[in-house]
Order: structure tokens, then sequence, then C-alpha cells
């Protein structure tokens, strides 16, 4: 869902999809980075994300991942059910 | 939609899996030179930058054989290696793998034939709407074991007086000369109620069938023919309108022409023609001769229809003493009726060329588990190397799956050859006489039997095998000695024994039947008799004088041809032949009365 919606601002490669997240959630999350691609790969295969080559901002090649319509729609429906989910773990928490 | 479409994405990176893994050191190189880039920009010394970058990153080489997993076509690629491998292999080994592929081919050839028998005979449905709603039935004393014809007037008596049926039909098979054509033929034909063709539901692809009053004898010079018969005469364009041919000597009209597949009461019948009794033949009830066929009403079971039918028999019972007591009426699908007396014999058979199926399986799996032990070595190594079980287990599946896809195609053309020899021989033999095809049913059976194969002979040396023991299996330097566990070869030599056995013993009671049909002494000496068959138009031959003149004549000719000793002729050759039943008149001093006299069958 992160890298759904990190790229629903915009094409980008695969470093400035993580510095997209990290800048998102201010530096609250650290992972390994490298553990980023085969996740982007995942997704790739679901359809949810396309990447192309193209030419980064300092001129070198890079690989360049955007939103496809499919993902677009996963991440409406996932954004909708994790609304949902936080909402009823909220309400739990309120109990007591 | 969007998964077929990643799949042929990764399908495509099977040719160019090298640039698959350069594009994705690529993009991890560039992740870090940037991260370095970064860092040296927040006032990092260059060589701690990129330390950090790499850090950050983690283990570089384990997340790219991760990637390259997930991008790769996976298992197909593996599976493609496999296969040149094997093949490879295989073509090494070519006694080895001549002698499994032929001996499977054998088991899935015999099978597939014996299978697609059995599915045109016993599990097609028959080729008429509703088929299940139609029976045959059959008159049957209560002495007796078997069911044997009709005559007449019980047939129009149960017309009449059933309601059970939406219909109810006569057939007997019917030889007729035909005349007024290019070239006389003799046509095997049959003789029909009107009702036949709406009894079993069939239209005719041209023309009409029979009217219902078409059976008096004014109007039954009409015939229908089989689409066959009728390209062969008149050719596929002709106008059916006025034409007609000379059927035993008289001129009839051709009303109707059925469809190709039609074949009913049997393939040979290539035409049918109103079965037209004059009302004395119409009143016997001692000949018995006519096949009867019905379609129970709808709504009714073949149960009700019994019951039915036993009430109607008691009642003639009871009008007929003479004729018709301890005359029952036998009904059972016409299905069953079709195959009735071969269906325990197909299955037998079904059964025998399994088991032989089941033989050559374990054959092949000894050849293969031996084959396979001699390997060791190199599934040690390779299992050294980082292959998994599952991988190894993989691969030797997919060289078994290389032989019976080998051996199943062998297999069929093997049993295309079995049923063309057997539809040549002995299923001209049978009444029914089925079209026998290899459709895509039998193909479908052929493959599944294929690949089934794979896991009775394959599966159990290849777990057996992939069982290894790295330190025992490099060590030794020849081809590994197996272990202790032979219990999968013992089960497998106790198996293929008792299969044998089993299949000796069905082989043997066969044949040994078989031997006692032919040597059924018949109470002649059939060597050095031939015999032919001759049918007189009754047209030209009215009386029985007639015949006899023209019999005697012929018979006398042929006296005249050297080498023949002696020459007689018969109306109906003995053990063969169609069977009926009629009264034998004794010539007893004493009348006896009608009730009392003996029945002979005649088969």
């Amino acid at each position: 869902m992160l890298v759904l919606k990190a790229l629903s601002l915009g094409p980008m490669h695969g470093y400035g999809i993580g510095q997209r997240i990290q800048q998102l959630a201010q530096d609250m999350l650290q992972v390994e980075e490298g553990t980023l691609y085969p996740a982007l790969y995942r997704i790739e295969n679901r359809g949810w994300i396309h990447g192309e080559w193209g030419i980064s901002t300092n001129n070198r090649r890079a690989r360049f991942y955007k939103l496809t319509r499919a993902g677009r729609k996963q991440l409406s429906v996932e954004e909708s059910q994790w609304e949902y989910l936080s909402l009823a773990i909220k309400k739990v928490m309120q109990v007591t | 939609m969007a998964n077929v479409k990643s799949f042929l994405r990764r399908l495509q990176t099977l040719w160019r899996s090298e640039q698959l893994h350069n594009e994705i050191a690529e993009e991890m190189r560039f992740h870090i030179d940037q991260r370095a880039a970064d860092n040296i920009q927040r006032g990092m010394p260059p060589a701690e930058a990129r330390k950090e970058a790499e850090r950050r990153f983690g283990g570089v080489a384990r997340i790219q054989e991760q990637s390259y997993e997930l991008r790769s076509a996976g298992w197909i690629e593996s599976f493609v290696q496999d296969v040149v491998y094997g093949s490879r292999l295989l073509r090494r080994t070519p006694g080895f793998t001549l002698a499994a592929v032929l001996t499977l081919a054998l088991g899935i050839g015999a099978s597939t034939a014996m299978f697609s028998i059995l599915y045109s005979m016993l599990l097609r449905p028959l080729p008429y709407p509703q088929p299940e709603k139609l029976v045959s039935l059959a008159e049957k004393h209560i002495s007796a074991a078997s069911r044997g014809p009709v005559s007449a007037a019980n047939f129009y008596d149960w017309k009449d007086q059933s309601r059970a049926f939406s219909g109810v039909a006569a057939y007997a098979g019917w030889s007729l000369n035909m005349t007024g054509t290019d070239t006389p033929e003799r046509l095997k034909g049959a003789l029909v109620s009107p009702e036949l063709f709406d009894v079993l539901g069939v239209l005719p692809v041209r023309g009409r069938t029979f009217m219902p009053d078409e059976d008096q004898s004014a109007k039954s010079d009409v015939a229908v023919v089989s689409s066959k018969l009728w390209d062969r005469v008149f050719g596929p364009k002709a106008q059916l309108d006025g034409q007609s041919v000379v059927l035993n000597g008289t001129r009839t009209s051709i009303i109707g022409i059925m469809p190709a597949n039609f074949a009913f009461p049997s393939r040979e019948i290539e035409v049918w023609v109103p079965l037209s009794l004059s009302s004395q033949n119409r009143q016997n009830r001692e000949g018995k001769w006519l096949n009867v066929i019905g379609r129970i009403r709808p709504g009714a079971n073949i149960a009700q229809l019994r019951d039915s039918m036993n009430v109607i028999a008691q009642r003639l019972q009871q009008s007929y003493p003479g004729t018709n007591a301890g005359w029952g009426v036998d009904v059972v699908p016409l299905h069953e009726n079709q195959t009735g007396r071969l269906r325990s014999r197909i299955l037998t058979l079904f059964a025998a060329v399994t088991l032989l199926l089941l033989i050559a399986c374990s054959n092949v799996a000894g050849l293969w588990l031996t084959r396979s032990i001699r390997r060791r070595r190199e599934f040690a190594i390779r299992a050294a190397i980082g292959a998994g079980r599952s991988r190894i287990v993989r691969q030797l599946l997919t060289e078994s799956l290389l032989l019976s896809l080998a051996a199943g195609t062998c297999g069929l053309a093997l049993g295309y050859w079995v049923i063309q020899i057997v539809r040549g021989t002995i299923l001209n033999t049978l009444p029914a006489n089925p079209e026998i095809v290899m459709d895509s049913r039998v193909l479908a059976f052929g493959l599944m039997l294929s690949l089934s194969t794979v896991v009775v002979f394959g599966l159990v040396p290849a777990l057996r095998v992939s069982q290894v023991n790295l330190q025992h299996s490099l060590k030794s330097g020849g081809p590994g000695v197996p272990g202790s566990k032979l219990t999968g070869r013992r089960l497998l030599v106790v198996s293929q024994v008792a299969l044998s056995f089993v299949l000796l013993a069905g082989a043997g009671l066969l044949t040994k039947s078989f031997v006692r049909l032919v040597s059924v002494n018949p109470g002649f000496d059939t060597h050095q008799i031939l015999t032919m068959e001759i049918n007189l138009p009754r047209a030209r031959y009215r009386t029985s004088a007639q015949h006899i003149a023209f019999l005697q004549h012929v018979l006398e000719r042929v006296r005249q041809i050297p080498g023949v000793e002696s020459a007689s002729a018969v109306s109906d050759l003995p053990l063969r032949g169609n069977s009926m039943t009629f009264k034998v008149l004794q010539q007893v001093a004493q009348r006896t009365t009608a009730g009392s006299l003996p029945d002979a069958g005649v088969r």
C-alpha cells in the first residue's frame, strides 16, 4: 500500500520510492532498503505497477515505475480497508 | 488479465536470462550510487558514504537472487532446463529409452484401444433423443433362460393394449435384391413397422419416413434408404422425387433418406421397408420372429412398464392357452440389450489390459530405479551445491514425463492400429456392430493414462533416490550402492509377480473357454464344406414348387463342378442364422392337442 501511495504522486524509480516513503512517514519507518526491490517485482507481477527504463535527473539509466489503472483501483480498495481496520482497532482500544 | 500479461512477460525472460540478471544488478547499483551521492552531499567522506549506502541496502547477492526468482519464469525456466537435460540423457542411453518406451507404449496402446471399445459399446449413450426411455421387448418362456423374438399376433396385441408406451415398433432383418439400377445389388435391409422411426425419434435428412397405413400391402411399395446407398446408386445431388428401384422384384419408390450416422438395428442395414403382413400372418402366434422396441411414455418408468406388460402377457396366456401358455414378456433397456452379452467380456478384457499396463509400469519403474541409483553421485553433487530435494525430484519426474509422453504417442498409434484390426475382424461378427472411433475422449484418456504412468513408475524411484546421503554417496567412488532401504524395490518385485500371475491366470482361463468354444462338437463334420446364401425374390418365385425347381437346377449344376463331391440346400444353416421358434408337427398315430406340441428353437 505504501508503494502504491508513493507512486500515486507520479512515476518514480526504486530509490525515489524509498525516499518518498521515508519522507511521507517522516523517517518513522526504517527498513533494509534492498528489500524494496523484491516487493516491487511482486507488485509488478500482480499488474498494479509497471516498470520501464528511463533517464534519471542525474542522467543515468534507471527503472521507473508508474501506477497502472488496476493499481489505482487496488490503492483505493486498500485505503478504504485500512481505514476500516484502523477505525475498528481504535474503537477496541478505546474500550479499556 | 494483468496476471496473464505478467506471466507472458516472465515467459519472455526464458530467452534473455542473462540480460535480466544484468538489469536487476544495474537497478540496485543505481540505488546504492544514488544513496552514496546523497550521503556525500550531506557531508560524509566518499568512502564512508559508500559503505553506509551498502549497509542500508542489505545483502545484495541475496536480494538479487530473490528478485531474479520473482521476475524470471521461475519453475518454467527450470522445467525447460530439465526437459533439455533429460532428453539429452535419454538420447545418450538409447537402449534403455527404447525398452522403456516400447514397454509403456504396449501397455498404453492396449488400454487405449480397449477403452475406445468399452466407451463405444458400453458408455456412449444410444444416438437417439432420450435414449434412456427406449426399451427392448422380448418373449420369454418360464422354462427358458434366454429371451427370444416375438410373434406377430402378440406384437400387435401389445401395441393395442399397452398404455405405458408412447410408441412400440417391430423389426426384423431382411435381405433384398435390388435391380432396376445400373448394377444389381444384394442389400441388407430391415422390415420395420411404420412407427419405428418415430419410436427412435430420428428424422430423415430428406423426404419422409413411413405413414401409419403404409403397412397395408397395397401401399407398402415404399422404402427408406441409408445415405450411403443413396449416394452410391443415385449420387448425393440427385432429386428425391419419383426415384424408384426394384426390390425383390417389386418396383418401390424411395420416400426418404436417413442420416449417415443412423444405424438401426445395425450399421450394415441400407434399406428399410414396411413390415406388411397378410391378415393370416398377423394372427400367427406361433412363429416368433420379430424384434420389438418401445419408447416409455413421458412420466412413466421401466418398472411401471414391466408391470403393465406382465398384466397383458397374463391376459394373453388366458385368452390363448394353446400358444401363449408359459410365455411372459421380458423388458430391458435397449442399450443393455444391444450390448448385454458382451458387457462382462468387455469389462474382463479391460481389466486385463489395465493389469498389463500396471505390469509394464512396474517393469519400467524397476529399470528407472536402477538407472536412478547409478546416478546417485550426480544427485549428491547437485545436492551439495544447493539443489533442494524437491528440485531433484522435479528433475527426475520431468524425465519420466518425457519418457511417458513418448510412450503415449507410440501407444496411441498402436491403439489406433489395433482398433482398425478389431473393427475389420471381430466387430463384424457382433450383432449391434457399433461404430468404434478414436475421438477426443479416447485421446484424452490416452493422455491421462500416460500422465498417470509417470506417477506410478516415476514417483517412487524419484522419492527413493532423492533421499541422498551426501557423505556416503560422495565418498564411495563408483555409483552409490543402495543402502538397506530395499522395501520399495521388494514391493515392486512382489507386486509385479502378483500382477503377472493374475494376468496369466486370466489369460489361461480365457484361452481355455475359447478353445472349448471352438472345439464344441456340432454333431457334424465341418471340414471341406463351403456355404453360400441365395434369396429368391417372391415376385418371380411365388410357389414352393418354383423354389424347389430353381434350387434343384442350381444344385445339379453345382454338383457338376469338378472337385465338388456333393451339394445340398437348407433354409437355415445349422447353428447360425436368425433365431426363431415354431411348432414341430409330429406325425403320430394319435393327433395330440395343439398345446402339447413341443417347441423347436432354431438359432
